[in-house]
């Protein structure tokens, strides 16, 4: 570990032990420190910036108040992410019965050419194109393209089957591979008009 | 495809693995005011035991103070009775000793009352051993100004006295006078026959000023009671010999009679009587009233009673849905492998009734219930801290095994939890209000009430099975238990008094829950149950 980053662990150990005495700068700092990329995690998890917002804020409370039992074994950052993870899993468990039932065409989709796809579209767009998966399969494909985790594991933590999880994800990527398809021709096309 | 899909995957990991954005600043201005205001949820949850501690106290206190106040007044009534006592005493002594003073007293009734005629034929009835004519009748007493000799009619009365409030009530009649500050009134009855009976009014003086032209009153500080002097009468009684030897060892008292007559107030009372309009009192009456304050020590009943009980309680078990995240939060999956357990409740009551038919009662109670639960399976789920451990739900709520020193289980993972059992604690603050039908020595209370049951101790004791040995664990946190609900019951209170302090009880109760046990669990579990009880009540 070098001297840098063993300054910044001990930094981050004094907001840690800041936040646990309850002191407001330490929370602030902790804040202004996770927020950004946090608040990318929970957007990939929600349909709109509002419901991402929200679920940033039930994060950061539930950080504040259980800091005192992170253990300073792992990642803090890995700690206050699985946090964040769950509260948008909350968040999909109090709507799942609101959410509707997706019926997906089975047309096939065209495989996505070898081309510079992310500077075409660029990071906004491919997030748009997440938010507007089926809250099912968005988080379903989060889980398991993001979070790294197993069908079986998905399927505990959703409350479905192992079969359910992995129909869920290969539908996902067939209407991301749509979404893809529809963006690219889009700029192909303004392109060509142009 | 294949190919295709994993480049999709790639594609939107690597643009939006790292992905930051900015929040709206309103965000952190949000988390500033919920963590103020968490900081109270903080303190109130901290004060919120203490909560329960200060309700109980306040209906202690409250009750203590009934019972102080009642004790005072029932201090007040003994003190009365015994005063009333103290003055028969007195009065008997009086005439004991003018029956030995008696030449000197006839001397002076004769010097003093020349103008005043009497008649031993009348003569007045009063309480205790004073009555002496007993076939004597009371119809009017005219209270004459002695200097003057000037007849004024001050009072004629013909009072009954309530001896007690309640049981003892005597049919003694009394001729009450009252005058100003005199101590005494001499009084004499006048008749046809020249016999000289002389009436003593004795009263007491010292509190006559309130009591003054309240001629037939019969309050007992107040009270002036008319006897006969008989010792100055030229024909005796009958019956006065009798208190006379009675009181014989007694020591004279000063000649009381004689320092009236000279006082310039002191009154003449004449009794005109007439025989026909007066009962003949009896004597054993007498007696009864002589011993009335005794009987009034030992026949006053307080209004407080204190009731011990334990009750075996019978658990109808009523869950319902409410946030089922995972397949073992199932309500029929948690009904089936749970059972009720030995549940009991037991407490002391402060009984206080207010009228004859009307009973409040409140007191504390302390409720157990233990809930057997079969062998299952539990799953690794994670925490709210994003932590994988075991959860163990049940009926009251959940909570995660900590798991020490064993790998850390993935999401998903599964284990056999050993039979279980959940127990649960409440201290209860009742109040109860029950109507009361007395037969003979039976009593029965049907009554109602609510409770206000603050939780006192939770655990969910069970046992996992880890290469042929059995680890025990123990969750006491259970998640969604809230820390009070409140109840109702229907109850009916057999009672059979086998002593006048003391009565034993059978009290068949039904409790229901009027809020649920818990929140945010799996199921929203209530208490109801069914309790027989048994129990001691002693009157205070």
């Amino acid at each position: 570990m070098s001297l840098q980053e063993s300054f910044l662990v001990d930094e981050l150990n004094k907001l840690i032990q800041g936040c646990i005495k309850g002191d407001r700068f330490s929370q602030n700092k902790l804040y202004e420190l996770y927020s950004k990329k946090m608040f990318g995690v929970c957007l990939r998890y929600s349909k709109s910036r509002e419901e991402a917002e929200e679920i940033l804020q039930e994060g950061f409370m539930k950080v504040f108040q259980f800091v005192h039992q992170f253990n300073f074994e792992g990642s803090f950052e890995g700690w206050v992410r699985k946090i964040m993870v769950n509260c948008a899993l909350q968040k999909y468990r109090s709507k799942r019965q609101l959410h509707a039932i997706i019926n997906i065409d089975n047309t096939t989709v065209e495989p996505i050419a070898n081309e510079d796809i992310l500077g075409k579209l660029g990071t906004k767009e491919l997030l748009r194109i997440v938010q507007q998966l089926p809250p099912v399969y968005r988080t379903v494909f989060n889980l398991y393209v993001f979070e790294g985790m197993k069908h079986r594991e998905i399927a505990d933590v959703l409350n479905i089957s192992e079969g359910t999880s992995k129909s869920n994800l290969s539908d996902a990527r067939k209407i991301l591979q749509k979404a893809v398809n529809e963006s690219l021709n889009s700029i192909n096309n303004k392109t060509n008009y142009l | 495809m294949s190919e295709n899909l994993h480049n999709i995957d790639d594609l939107f990991r690597n643009a939006l693995n790292d992905h930051e954005e900015e929040p709206s600043p309103g965000i952190w201005d949000n988390l500033d005011n919920q963590l103020d205001k968490k900081k109270i949820v903080h303190i109130h949850r901290k004060y919120n035991a203490l909560k329960w501690i200060a309700a109980s106290l306040l209906i202690f206190s409250f009750a203590a103070g009934m019972y102080a106040i009642h004790t005072r007044m029932k201090n007040r009534e003994l003190v009365k009775a015994s005063k009333k006592a103290s003055t028969t005493e007195i009065r008997n002594d009086r005439k004991s000793n003018a029956a030995t003073n008696k030449s000197l007293e006839q001397n002076r009734e004769t010097q003093d009352n020349k103008t005043v005629d009497t008649t031993p034929k009348a003569s007045i009835s009063k309480s205790g051993n004073d009555d002496i004519g007993a076939n004597k009748k009371l119809s009017t007493v005219k209270e004459v100004d002695i200097r003057g000799g000037e007849k004024q009619s001050l009072a004629a009365t013909k009072t009954t006295e309530k001896t007690n409030e309640g049981s003892n009530k005597s049919s003694t009649k009394h001729v009450n006078l009252r005058y100003g500050n005199t101590a005494a009134i001499l009084a004499s009855a006048n008749n046809k026959t020249p016999d000289v009976n002389k009436k003593i009014v004795s009263s007491k003086a010292e509190r006559s000023n309130t009591a003054r032209k309240q001629p037939g009153t019969s309050e007992t500080e107040n009270e002036a009671s008319v006897f006969d002097e008989n010792s100055i009468a030229l024909k005796p009684v009958p019956g006065i010999e009798t208190i006379q030897s009675n009181r014989s060892n007694l020591l004279p008292l000063p000649d009381l009679s004689a320092g009236i007559i000279n006082r310039k107030e002191a009154l003449l009372t004449t009794v005109l009587s007439s025989t026909e309009n007066v009962k003949p009192v009896d004597n054993t009456s007498l007696t009864k009233s002589v011993r009335a304050p005794n009987k009034i020590r030992n026949s006053k009943v307080t209004p407080f009673s204190i009731s011990a009980f334990f009750s075996r309680d019978f658990i109808l078990p009523n869950l319902q849905d409410d946030q089922p995240h995972f397949r073992e939060d199932d309500r029929n999956e948690i009904k089936e492998k749970e059972k009720s357990g030995f549940s009991s409740t037991y407490g002391l009551l402060l009984n206080y009734n207010f009228n004859k038919n009307w009973t409040v009662q409140s007191g504390l109670t302390v409720l157990n219930r233990v809930t057997e639960i079969e062998p299952k399976t539990i799953f690794a789920r994670p925490d709210p801290r994003g932590n994988v451990q075991y959860r163990f739900s049940c009926s009251a709520g959940y909570g995660y095994l900590t798991s020490k020193g064993g790998t850390t289980p993935a999401s998903g993972d599964s284990i056999t939890a050993l039979p279980s059992k959940n127990t649960l604690k409440y201290i209860g603050v009742p109040l109860n209000i029950k109507y009361n039908l007395v037969h003979g020595n039976f009593n029965f209370s049907p009554g109602v009430g609510v409770a206000a049951n603050f939780l006192s101790n939770s655990a969910i004791e069970t046992g996992i099975a880890t290469g042929g040995n059995k680890q025990q664990e123990v969750i006491k946190d259970i998640t969604g238990l809230k820390s009070s609900f409140y109840s109702g019951v229907i109850s009916l209170d057999m009672g059979y008094a086998i002593s006048n302090r003391f009565s034993v009880n059978f009290i068949p109760a039904a409790k229901f829950g009027l809020t649920s046990i818990n929140k945010n669990a799996p199921v929203k579990s209530y208490f109801n149950s069914i309790n027989l009880a048994a129990g001691i009540t002693i009157n205070l």
